[in-house]
């Protein structure tokens, strides 16, 4: 565990350091791009003594050490630098888009979740089924994510009157009530969470499916059944409960694919998410909104792989016990 | 068996589609040689774009932009996995630590966050594309061969050979590569169908070569497209890259697993 734990700091020392290292090595400059950002046709350039004053305004003509020395001080008081695009500080745009990302993602996790343990307990009370299930989600899985959600915007989305196109909540929407404002926001989520959970769920059933498989082998199943117990008591308490662990450290373990996922199928439904944010920011080469949304992921991801390890650890402890 | 022929066969006539439309049929994929947005004829087998450049053609030519590439990724992902992989594997100590924890590094970094970071700095040509893919794609392949590699350290004769004073590159050459190659290349297989997708994905942010015709920049232009929703124009327009897209990826999965199967059979 120790290991575990110096691996991933150690992971996250790197990143830091590579993800502060990559804007600094790259050739263009925010300044250069400025005066087109605004959307409209202007000829306007800077003169190069108005540049040299936004650089050292931003602290970008100091030496490296020193830039990296401060970032990190800045970012343990929680300040991740202010937007240059967006003319916003980078936190409060991140906290502001955060949640709906987090929304979209956690929904597909915990939807394909629940989908995929319960085919794969179908799949073991009929065998028949279990054929065909498994070629089809094998080809499902495969697919990309930003392909399938595409495809759900097309063939169903611009053919149903109340499903949205686009966006988190509809513009300028005046409610009545708070439920109004929830069945709007969960309307909006709909496709996009459809979109992760068809790609994300066969995942889950493989996990699942696998590790029913094993417990089904173990000796104490055989001793279930020759006291006669009920199949369904079996298959609640005994190979339920004890397969469960695989499955949700695979929770956390797909958090890494699917973030990506996330960020590309919000762009697919312009969704006010980390992902359209961070298209934005590259575009007009927003340094510091760059580093915040990869640096926030990349945390996210870390501690998730953290807390798969933590399940896992506790899963092998409890079946050490039970042998 | 059957499988793998199939699966191989599939390809190939898609393959023989594609390079069709690529020499033999008449329309330029870069060029408008219709109208705008013209629907499906004898004439235009898939109908034009908004500026009139026909979807076949340029679907033709995508296939093998996206397949280059998906090739390109491989083979540099092939040999860096297996380079690393072996020596790690092989020498052990210090060296093993530090392939290991790299290993873990590049699978511990979400993998489109940081082609996004990476694609938006060092520039949007196809090189740097496959560059990009390929530092994303050899851990996997590496942690595979590492394993292989350390299970067949311990076995009798490859510690006579050393003994010998066999070196390293003799050994792989005479006594590992025939349990580490098939291994390596079915791996490689399946990064050229992940980075097919991770191409198109970022070729849909508008992160890759914005001059190349690929499948991810006609969707992109397709979906910008404004009013599309409404038309029927995205039947012509968008779903034949998507379509294509998906069938490739698809077939080169499919083989990746007959190939797996196969050989796990074998062994």
């Amino acid at each position: 565990m120790k290991k575990k734990i110096l691996l991933l700091l150690c992971s996250f020392a790197v990143i830091y350091l590579v993800n502060f290292t990559i804007p600094r090595l790259m050739p263009g400059d925010p300044f250069d791009y400025q005066s087109a950002a605004a959307g409209e046709e202007s000829s306007t350039e800077m003169t190069e003594e108005l540049k040299e004053y936004l650089r050292s305004y931003y602290g970008l003509d100091k030496p490296f050490f020193t830039q990296l020395w401060e970032n990190i001080k800045a970012n343990l008081r929680g300040d991740l630098g202010y937007s240059i695009h967006y003319k916003k500080a980078v936190s409060a745009l991140l906290l502001e888009r955060l949640p709906w990302t987090a929304l979209i993602m956690f929904s597909a996790l915990a939807l394909s979740l629940i989908l995929g343990t319960s085919l794969a307990l179908l799949g073991l009370r009929r065998k028949k089924l279990e054929g065909g299930l498994y070629a089809l989600l094998s080809l499902l899985g495969e697919l990309p994510h930003f392909l399938v959600g595409i495809l759900l915007l097309f063939l169903v989305a611009a053919r149903v009157d109340w499903l949205p196109l686009s966006g988190a909540v509809t513009a300028f929407g005046i409610y009545y009530s708070e439920w109004d404002w929830i069945e709007d926001v969960l309307l909006h989520a709909l496709l996009p969470v459809a979109a992760m959970t068809l790609v994300t769920a066969p995942g889950f059933y493989f996990t699942a499916r696998a590790s029913f498989l094993s417990i089904l082998e173990r000796p104490y199943i055989l001793a279930a059944k020759a006291k006669g117990l009920k199949e369904g008591r079996i298959r609640r308490h005994y190979i339920f409960r004890n397969a469960l662990p695989p499955i949700v450290a695979r929770f956390f373990l797909s958090v890494g694919s699917a973030i990506g996922g996330t960020m590309l199928v919000e762009n697919v439904f312009a969704y006010p998410g980390l992902g359209t944010v961070m298209r934005e920011a590259v575009k007009y080469r927003d340094y510091p909104l760059i580093q915040g949304v990869f640096l926030l992921s990349t945390l996210l991801v870390l501690l998730s792989l953290f807390a798969a390890d933590l399940i896992n650890a506790a899963g092998d402890r409890r079946r050490g016990e039970s042998l | 068996m059957k499988r793998i022929v199939l699966i191989s066969l599939a390809l190939l006539l898609l393959s023989l589609l594609f390079a069709w439309g690529l020499l033999f049929y008449p329309m330029d994929s870069r060029l408008p040689s219709g109208a705008s947005l013209e629907a499906p004829s004898g004439e235009h087998w898939l109908g034009t774009d908004n500026l009139g450049i026909d979807i076949f053609a340029q679907v033709s030519s995508g296939f093998f932009h996206s397949l280059s590439i998906g090739l390109a990724t491989a083979l540099t992902a092939f040999l860096i996995g297996g380079a690393l992989g072996v020596a790690a594997g092989y020498a052990g100590g210090r060296t093993d630590l530090l392939v290991e924890f790299l290993i873990n590094l590049f699978l511990s970094v979400p993998q489109l966050p940081i082609m996004i970071v990476a694609g938006a700095f060092f520039g949007q040509s196809s090189l740097n594309i496959i560059c990009i893919i390929a530092a994303f794609s050899w851990a996997p392949i590496a942690k595979q061969v590492r394993a292989r590699t350390m299970s067949l350290r311990k076995s009798g004769y490859l510690v006579l050979a050393k003994s010998y004073g066999g070196r390293l590159w003799y050994l792989f050459k005479t006594h590992m590569s025939r349990d580490i190659l098939p291994l390596l290349a079915i791996s490689a297989l399946a990064v050229t169908g992940r980075a097919i997708v991770q191409e198109s994905s970022l070729a849909f942010l508008g992160l890759s070569d914005p001059l190349a015709k690929s499948w991810g920049l006609m969707i992109a232009r397709c979906t910008a497209f404004k009013g599309i929703y409404f038309t029927n124009f995205w039947t012509w327009w968008l779903l034949p890259p998507v379509l294509a897209l998906v069938l490739s990826t698809l077939l080169l999965r499919l083989l990746t697993r007959a190939l797996e199967s196969y050989w796990l059979e074998k062994e």
